[in-house]
Order: C-alpha cells, then structure tokens, then sequence
C-alpha cells in the first residue's frame, strides 16, 4: 500500500519529462528563455493574475505556467514583466509586489514585497533597477541580482512607465504630469518637463529620442503624442489626439522606427514622419500592443468582456494576421526573453 | 358596514411563526398593511422567522437574508460590503425599499447590505419577480422590504434591551423603547456593534498554505430610528420616521494582498413624513420622504473618494373597494434625486427627475381565486420608460391545495454612474426590460398537533439590453450589450408538530437558478451559453429547532453549490455546507422577561468563501442576553 503514494511522484516525474502537446501544460516546453510571456491582470481583487508563455520554437502557447509551476497563485493584477539574464521580474500590482522566477524552469528565485502598488520596472544595469509604483510616492531601486531594495527616488505623485536612455532613466509621472529625468550614477531626479496631463506610456525610438503618450486626464483636455530629447528634455514634437480618443500602450517596432498604439485599433506611425494617422493599422479588438524586437512580429492582447478568459493575436509586421491563442482572464503587456 | 373603515386598518397579513411563500387566500375587503408592500397576487414572498430574525439581528441584513431566503449573497468579510442575487440576476435588479420608499443608491443602483443598521427594522421580507410591483419599478429579481418597528396597540411602553459578545472582537448593544399614549405613539431604537473579525484563516495563496490572522477587518456600526405619530382622529394618522445608520469599515486585504490600508465609511439617513386617511371603503396615504447617502473611501492622501447622493422621493397611495368583489389601488410617484462624487464626476452635481403611475384591479368573486392586474409607467427625465405590467392569478381549489402564477414586465433604469461616470458615462443608454412568469403549487394542512405545508415555484425571466461595462477603444463604457434568461426552481417545506409541550420545527428550503447569457456583448462573447458568475445553480437551506416551554435548541444547515467567478465559466470557488446550532431559554416575571441564548457559526469549522481570496471566519461563538419589558 505505501507504494500507492509513490504514484503521484512517480506521475508528476512522467509528466515532467516528456512534451505533451497540451498547450496549458507548462512542461511542453523546454526552458522559459525564448519567447514570450503574457502577464495577464486578471480582475481588481480577483486574484486571478496568471502569466503565460509563448514557446518561440514550437509556436505554442502555455497558460498558468507560474502557478502550475509554483503551486501558487500569481497574485491580483499582474502588471508587467521584464527579464535580465536568467530571471524574469512580474510585477503584480495589488499584491505589492514583484514575483522573481528562474526562466530556465519558472521555479520561484523569490519575492520582492512592501511595495504599494508597484506598476513597471526599468533595468538600469545588472545591479540595479527601479520600480515604478502609483501611491507610494517613490521609485523603488533595487538590485536585480539580489532582489535587496536598496533605495528609494522620491517623486511626486503617480508614476507609470520607464526607459532607459543613454542620459538617464525617463518616467512618465501620472500624477504631477511631468515627464522625469532620473540621474542612474545617484538615483536622483535631475530634470523634469510637462508634455501634457497624464503622461503614462514611453518609449525610446532609433534615434535615442524618447517618446511620450498621454492620457490627457481622461478627458480633461486632448491626449498627445510628444517626442522629447533625453539629453536637455527639450520637447521636439507635439502632436494631438482629439477628445475622443483614448490611446495606450505605447510601444515601438524592432528597430525603433516606428511606434504602435492602442486606440480601438492598433495604430502605427514612422518617427520620420510623425503625424497621427487617420486609420488604424490593425482593426482588430485591443486592450495591449507590442512587437517582438527579434522578430518584428506584432503581439495584440484581446481583453474580451475582462470577466473571461481573453486572446492573444500575432501579426506580421506587415500586418498580416499569422494566429490566434487562447489565453487567460485580461491579458496585458508583453515581455519578451532577450 | 360603518366599521369597515377600522378593520382596514386592522387587517393585515401578518406571518408569526414561519418565513414563508405567501399563500393566502383570505382575502378582506381591502387589505390595507400599516408598513407593508401588499405583495401582488400570483407572486411569492418569504419572510424572515421570527426566532431566527432575533437571533440574526445583531449579525446584520447579510445574514438575515442569507438565511432566511431564496436570495444568494456574497460578502468580502463579515460586516464587510455584501451584494446578493435574487433569482439569478444583478445587485442592481432588486430594489431595496424601507417601508415602501426605495433607498437604492441612484449612483450604483443597488445597496449594499452592510451598511444597513437593523435599528428599527422589526423585520425583512423578500417580493421575488413582479411582486414588488405594486410598489416599485426596478426590482427585476425582486424587492427587498425593510419594515419599520410597529407602533404599540395599547397604551404604555414597551422595552426591549439586548446585549451580546461573540469571537473575534464581536460586541453591541441594543435598546428598543415603543410607547403610546391615547392619540400618541413612537418607538425608538438605537444599536452599537462592532467587531475586529480578526479570525485565523488557512492562507491558500501562500505555498505552505500556513494560517494567518486577518487584519484591518474592523467594523463598527451605529443604528439609529425615531418615529413619531398621532392618531387624529378615527380617520386620519399622522406619523413622521427617520432612520441614521453609519458604518466605518476597514478593508481588509485578500489572501493575494500583503496588507491593507482602506477604509470605508459610510452614512445613510432615511426620512419620511406620511398622512394616512381611512375612509368608508378607501384609504389614501401620502409620504414624503428625504434620502441621504454619503460614503468616503480612504486609501491614501493621493486616492480617495467621496460620494453624495440626496434624493426627495414623494409617494401617493390610493386605494378603493368598487364593491362586487372589486378593489382598485392607484398610485404616483415623484422623486428627485442628486448626486455628487469627486472621483466618478469630477465634482459636477447631476440631477434625475422620476415620475411614476399605476393602476391595479383585483378582483376576487370567491375565497377560493383571485385575480390582478397591473399597469406601470414610469418617466425619467422626460422620458417614457417602457410600460410595465402583471397579470396575477391565484387559485385554491381545495383546502390543502393551490396554484398560482403571475406573468409581468418590469424594467431598470441605468444609474447615475453608467450615465454620468467620467470618463466613459453613456447618456445614451436605454433601459433594461424584464420579461418575467412564474407559476407554482403548494400543498397546505393543519391539525391540532400538525402544520405542514410545503411550496414549489417555477420561475422564467429575461432581461434585455443588459447593461455592461466594456472598453470602448481605452475607456470603460456601459453599453445595452447583453441579454440574460434566468429560469430556475424554489421550493419550501415547513413542518410543525406538538407532542405535549414540546414543539419541534422543521423548515428547508431548496433553490436551483439557472442563469445564463443569451446575447453577447460581441460575436466572441466567451460568457454566451454560460452562468452568471457567483449565481449558485443550487442552494439548500434548512432548520430544525426543538421548543420546549420557554427553551430552545435550534440547529440549523446551509448548502451553497459551485459559483463561478469568471464568466466563461472557466473558474469558480467550490460548494460550502456551514452549520450552526443556537440553544435559548427565556424567563419571565410579571411583566419583565430576561432571556439567553448561545450560538455557534460554522459548526464543523468549514473553509469558504463567497467571493474569491477573502476568507471567511471558522468556527465562532456568541452569547446574547435580552430583557424585555412589556
């Protein structure tokens, strides 16, 4: 009879060593260190955040693999992720913290906690890395190796997006609507410029030049689409949506020439010839945008109702519709294994 | 006939012993309940049992209704913000309404249970489907009826006086005092409660599942109610009532959060000034009333909000024996609500102007049927909704035997939030139409040792232009974008027997609600075909209590089935069973009554939850004293 309880072990073993073709088997995959993962929100207090990955190789797409692999929950609203060498960093925003896995199996390195309500995070070198956070009213600086918080950047108000240019950390501020330049020699601010209310997204093109997004409040005035240069955080282009539009999830192509958006659609323009488009690129439901830097192949979330589980749509850089995955409950942003 | 006048208003169907579907066929010539709804003919209506009403009145309305209804709810703690689901549709399909005046928050559409204080409440009943008609719009699962304390019949005073201590930080004390005095009358209440809730829980997020103690889970809640009243002469009453309840709460975190600063207060005052006016064969009432709300949520200095509603809401009764076995009830409403919010409106104040009429015939020819029919319309600002309706029939053949059905349409309006929300609120939505039948049986006898009765209800109802928040490009919108049918089973057994001096009780009760989406918001709608989410397809309730003199032992069971908890139905929170077992004893001297009972919750220490990664207590205790004065 004791033997029967071997049973399992002896299962889980099987299972772990062969490919199956189930694609909500996370074992169908050799390592989690090329392709792409699905950090999905879930719903507010839902606790159903969930990650999934996008095996490059196989062209299959495995659901729930942090807790299939961890046996725990991911934790309430997965935000966003982002890998340095052999870890991968989610960030789960209602949870407060930052889930570190091992890509080579997804198994838990560990976990960074105390934050508030942590959004983004912005690698600055192999030991150090800030954490965007809504309601703290800092940065988190940490190092990535040793998951130790090492400092804080005091802001002012909400910050979302981060990105590293040549002169410092670039952070949309939300909150005080200011653009911030972090110096990444002490952790402090050094610059700040208003390109609008509600800046949120940002992104740096092939030119070293940095690319902002803004919500515009919501309403309260038009959202734009403004390119600043990191060096003096002079703005260099302005352009403006109309009050009827809501974009996001500002992201750019492979080589940093041309920019994506979300606007019910997913838009595109050249940084050589900026000017929002009239039409979008893509017609297709979206809730989150983003392209493969290797590939160019572009990733579309479908949030569906965001009660259920929802798709992800991959595209050539063309814009030709390649396939579609089933994916969990609110997929969101993108992260990409270097 | 010169005293018809009187009996009208000393007529009233009143339920003593059993929470029950209405089956009563006696009809008077014109039934006129000083505080309640007259439920419409065909429909179904249960209310709380007496015992169990005072044994759950200090645990709040959640666990009133929990318990005593076909209603499912779902809480993020105890005392924490509770949603319920009648007959399988939204919070915001059933309508709350205190002594005939719906309190609604016109911001969110629905109320939230919590924050309701029992103070002065003497008792709940739930009106499923149509049966709130008679009243009010917008209760398309149903409505929901808070009915203030009665005033004394005689002369004097009376006084309750309760005291109880509990697990997990759990205390209150309330006091009720009624007094009459020939013309005059009043009563008064006041409650205080609170408790820490903080109870150990098995923290399945973690991956050594390890107990934890839940924190910042403290509610404190203060009841208030006043009413004053005088009766002019035989003819006309005069009475004016106001209600204060204020609940601080905090939030605490789910199993997925590390901690949690959030607290939420909440204050709701409810008014009313009402004429009554018997006459030889009509009474006409008139109300005014003055609804408060306001509610503060504090996260941090960078978010919080603040929501105001005020609404005058002015009702007008009317109703009329035409002789033949004839009745006709007409009545109007006009209401004006406001509303205010720093976050949702960005401080912009935004009114709504209601109005609202109907017309009811009954006819009952002879005791064993009866018939009614109803016509609705109700104008928001400005506009027609769509016309509102029921055709009721009850027939009893036999003694023991009756049949009754109703077919009815109702609506709901969108709230203040779905219009006016910024970003996103549509000003374009239209209303939500309810389409809804039911037809049911039920078997009734007695002896001189033996009650028994037992009622089984089928119900079918659709619900179109659902109203769902979805992105619109970035920005949540409602949107008309569903369609929902919900059709499903209710049944009751209710059982006395008399051996010598003990009595022992018997009632269960059994639900299944099926209830689905028929229309998408879009083509790929992945909640087509499937169940609401935290809609139960079953749910049992049932107790059993054994009186003897002036003692009880009360044991009673509750089964709650799978509730999904997306709407693809690809996850869900597993079935419950919770047990609970009460045991009192009451004595009494001349006219002062001292009384004791002891409870246990959760009996068999059962982990659940009703809505995902918040736990819910284990076992826990609670004594309660009483003294009564009469």
């Amino acid at each position: 009879m004791k033997k029967l309880f071997l049973l399992p072990i002896a299962a889980i073993l099987t299972l772990a060593s062969c490919n199956t073709n189930d694609p909500d088997d996370p074992n169908n995959t050799d390592s989690f260190t090329n392709g792409v993962f699905v950090v999905h929100e879930g719903n507010f207090q839902g606790g159903n955040a969930s990650l999934s990955f996008f095996n490059k190789y196989k062209d299959e797409m495995s659901n729930g693999v942090f807790t299939a692999v961890n046996s725990i929950p991911l934790g309430d609203v997965g935000q966003s992720m982002v890998t340095l060498g052999d870890l991968g960093y989610i960030v789960v925003n209602n949870s407060g913290k930052v889930e570190v896995v091992n890509l080579e199996d997804l198994s838990s390195k560990g976990t960074i906690t105390g934050l508030s309500s942590p959004r983004y995070i912005c690698v600055v070198s192999n030991s150090v890395a800030y954490i965007s956070d809504l309601y703290s009213g800092v940065i988190t600086v940490f190092n990535p190796q040793t998951l130790a918080t090492t400092g804080t950047i005091a802001v002012n108000g909400q910050v979302e997006e981060m990105v590293k240019t040549s002169s410092g950390v670039i952070a949309a501020g939300t909150g005080a609507n200011q653009v911030y330049k972090i110096n990444t020699l002490n952790n402090t601010l050094m610059d700040s410029v208003s390109v609008g209310i509600g800046p949120s997204s940002v992104v740096r093109d092939a030119n070293g030049k940095v690319w902002i997004l803004t919500n515009g409040g919501w309403g309260v005035e038009t959202p734009k689409l403004v390119c600043i240069n990191p060096v003096n955080m002079n703005i260099e282009i302005s352009l403006e949506f109309t009050l009827a539009d809501f974009p996001s999830s500002l992201k750019t192509n492979a080589a940093g020439t041309a920019l994506y958006w979300a606007n019910n659609g997913v838009f595109k323009m050249d940084v050589a010839t900026p000017a929002i488009p009239s039409t979008a690129f893509l017609n297709t439901a979206v809730y989150k945008v983003d392209a493969d830097p290797e590939t160019d192949i572009i990733y579309v979330s479908d949030a569906g109702d965001f009660n259920s589980n929802g798709k992800v749509y991959r595209y050539s850089a063309a814009g030709a519709a390649l396939d579609t995955f089933n994916v969990g409950v609110i997929p969101g942003e993108f992260s990409f294994t270097e | 006939m010169k005293n018809i006048g009187l009996c009208l208003v000393f007529v009233a169907v009143r339920v003593t012993c059993f929470s029950q579907v209405s089956d009563s066929l006696v009809y008077p010539e014109v039934i006129v309940s000083d505080q309640r709804i007259e439920e419409a003919i065909g429909t179904s209506v249960s209310e709380a049992d007496t015992l169990l009403y005072k044994l759950l009145q200090s645990k709040g309305l959640t666990q009133v209704l929990e318990v005593e209804s076909f209603i499912s709810t779902r809480s993020y703690n105890p005392g924490g913000t509770a949603v319920f689901s009648v007959r399988g549709s939204g919070p915001q399909h059933t309508q709350v309404v205190w002594d005939g005046i719906p309190i609604n928050d016109p911001m969110l559409g629905l109320t939230d249970l919590s924050t309701i204080s029992l103070s002065g409440i003497s008792g709940v009943r739930v009106l499923y489907g149509g049966a709130g008609l008679t009243n009010n719009s917008g209760g398309i699962g149903g409505t929901i009826e808070l009915i203030s304390t009665e005033p004394r019949k005689k002369d004097g005073v009376d006084v309750k006086l309760n005291g109880y201590a509990g697990s997990f930080g759990t205390y209150g004390v309330s006091l009720q005092l009624r007094d009459r005095y020939k013309k005059l009358f009043g009563s008064t209440s006041v409650e205080y409660q609170t408790s820490q809730n903080n109870f150990k829980f098995r923290n399945l997020a973690t991956i050594a599942k390890e107990d934890k103690v839940l924190e910042h889970a403290l509610v404190k809640r203060i009841g208030f109610s006043k009413s004053l009243g005088v009766n002019i002469n035989q003819r006309n009453t005069l009475s004016a009532s106001i209600y204060y309840s204020q609940v601080s709460k905090e939030l605490p975190p789910s199993m997925l959060m590390v901690a949690s600063i959030e607290t939420l207060f909440d204050r709701d005052i409810w008014a009313s000034i009402k004429w009554r006016r018997i006459g030889k064969k009509s009474v006409i009432s008139v109300t005014a009333a003055y609804i408060y709300g306001n509610q503060q949520y504090f996260d941090n200095n960078e978010y919080t909000f603040h929501h105001l509603y005020q609404a005058n809401k002015n009702l007008v009764r009317y109703k009329l024996n035409l002789g033949h076995n004839l009745h006709f009830e007409a009545g109007g409403d006009v209401f004006v609500e406001n509303a205010k919010s720093d976050s949702s409106y960005r401080s912009q104040p935004h009114w709504r102007y209601w109005q609202a009429a109907f017309a009811s015939l009954k006819y009952v020819p002879k005791k064993w049927v009866a018939a009614q029919v109803l016509v609705r319309e109700d104008v928001i600002d400005g506009k027609f909704s769509p016309a509102q309706g029921l055709v009721g029939v009850e027939v009893k053949p036999t003694k023991w035997f009756s049949i009754k059905g109703n077919v009815a349409r109702n609506f709901r309006a969108a709230t203040l939030d779905d219009l006016y929300w910024v970003p996103g609120g549509n000003r374009d939505l239209k209303n939500e139409t309810g389409f809804s039948a039911e037809g049911g049986i039920g078997f009734k006898t007695k002896t001189k040792t033996v009650g028994f009765s037992f009622d089984a209800t089928y119900f079918h109802s659709e619900i179109d232009n659902w109203i769902i928040w979805l992105p619109l490009g970035n920005i949540w919108t409602p949107q008309n974008k569903r369609a929902v049918r919900s059709q499903g089973i209710e049944t009751k057994l209710e059982t006395a027997v008399n051996i010598g001096k003990v009595l022992l009780n018997l009632n269960a009760a059994y639900t299944w609600v099926s209830s689905k989406v028929t229309e998408g918001a879009s083509a790929n709608d992945a909640a087509v075909g499937h169940q609401l989410i935290y809609v139960p397809l079953h749910q049992a309730k049932a107790h059993f209590s054994v009186h003897f003199a002036k003692a009880f032992l009360l044991y009673g069971h509750q089964y709650t089935g799978l509730r999904y908890t997306t709407s693809d139905n690809t996850s869900s929170l597993p079935a419950y069973q919770l047990g609970y077992v009460s045991v009192g004893y009451e004595y009494s001297i001349k006219k002062h009554t001292i009384g004791v009972n002891f409870t246990v919750d959760n009996l068999f220490n059962t982990d659940y939850q009703t809505i995902a990664w918040r736990p819910m207590p284990g076992r826990s205790f609670l004594i309660n004293l009483n003294y009564q004065f009469n």
